[in-house]
């Protein structure tokens, strides 16, 4: 079986490493970028099935990256659950335009997260043998 | 537009408590100011700060955190064999996003007053020679916390 792709776009590593902890119970390829600019490039290498994205980022914030991705026909329906310490309703509604899934405020609870992915990926249990 | 002290206490009670203890999923306690347990020792400490801006506000919100607190917090968060990264970055890492979360909820204070800021992105820097009952009542809107056996500084300055 094809190990569900969850790529986490977010300039904390600690963020990155959370999400990585978060899903090894689960049969998933975690990818990784620091911005939106990596992020996009990591998509068209490697076409994962959920993005996990934060809003504030350097080079490429995740309002430019989701743009992008929207623009492209090949990446349009691409599922993406906005991971953010910005709660604003106003934010929270632009993202929402630009087709966003899901919306999680930082600090998240492992559940929560798991809770939301599990609603737009298949997440299979890892069988430790 | 700025706070007052028992606003921007408040305030910051709110963000340390919703943070810490989903992070580290540990209680936090706010101490007063003159409380005789608070160490006078210089310990070295990584202070972590961004802005939380509108038009009408700057807001600057600084987290001290010691650089043992946030050593353990990664010692507890992640796999041991996880070496992707040294020591050092990985707490300067966390320190950034710690101070990044508490912004997030300092900046729903003024989200629920109408102005919807904009977040910065945190810096942070090394300060080994950090003292936490120093300038304890002279900075305005400094707060301290106590937190899985360690003591935090948060300051949130508005003008």
């Amino acid at each position: 079986m094809t190990p569900v792709k969850i790529l986490s776009v977010d300039d904390s590593q600690t963020i990155r490493r959370l999400i990585g902890r978060v899903f090894r119970p689960f049969e998933c390829e975690i990818l990784e970028a620091e911005n939106g600019e990596e992020g996009l490039s990591v998509i068209r290498s490697n076409r994962p099935d959920l993005v996990i994205l934060d809003y504030n980022m350097p080079v490429m914030d995740g309002i430019s990256f989701l743009r992008q991705i929207r623009a492209d026909p090949d990446l349009r329906r691409l599922a993406v659950i906005m991971l953010t310490a910005d709660s604003s309703p106003e934010k929270i509604s632009i993202v929402a335009r630009l087709g966003v899934r899901d919306y999680l405020i930082k600090p998240f609870l492992d559940a929560e997260l798991l809770a939301k992915a599990g609603r737009l990926v298949k997440l299979v249990p890892r069988v430790i043998s | 537009m700025s706070l007052s002290e028992s606003e921007s206490r408040q305030i910051a009670e709110s963000a340390m408590c919703r943070v810490l203890q989903t992070v580290m999923n540990s209680p936090v306690m706010a101490l007063n100011t003159d409380d005789s347990r608070i160490p006078n020792n210089a310990i070295p400490c990584l202070e972590g700060s961004t802005s939380i801006s509108h038009h009408r506000l700057l807001c600057t919100v600084r987290l001290q955190v010691p650089q043992r607190f946030a050593e353990m917090a990664i010692g507890l968060l992640f796999d041991p064999g996880d070496n992707r990264v040294s020591k050092i970055p990985a707490a300067l890492d966390f320190v950034s996003e710690l101070c990044n979360m508490v912004a997030g909820k300092v900046s729903e204070f003024w989200s629920s007053q109408g102005l919807i800021c904009l977040i910065g992105i945190p810096t942070v820097r090394f300060n080994p020679d950090f003292k936490l009952d120093s300038g304890w009542n002279m900075e305005v809107g400094r707060t301290h916390w106590f937190c899985a056996g360690h003591w935090l500084g948060l300051v949130i300055e508005t003008e």
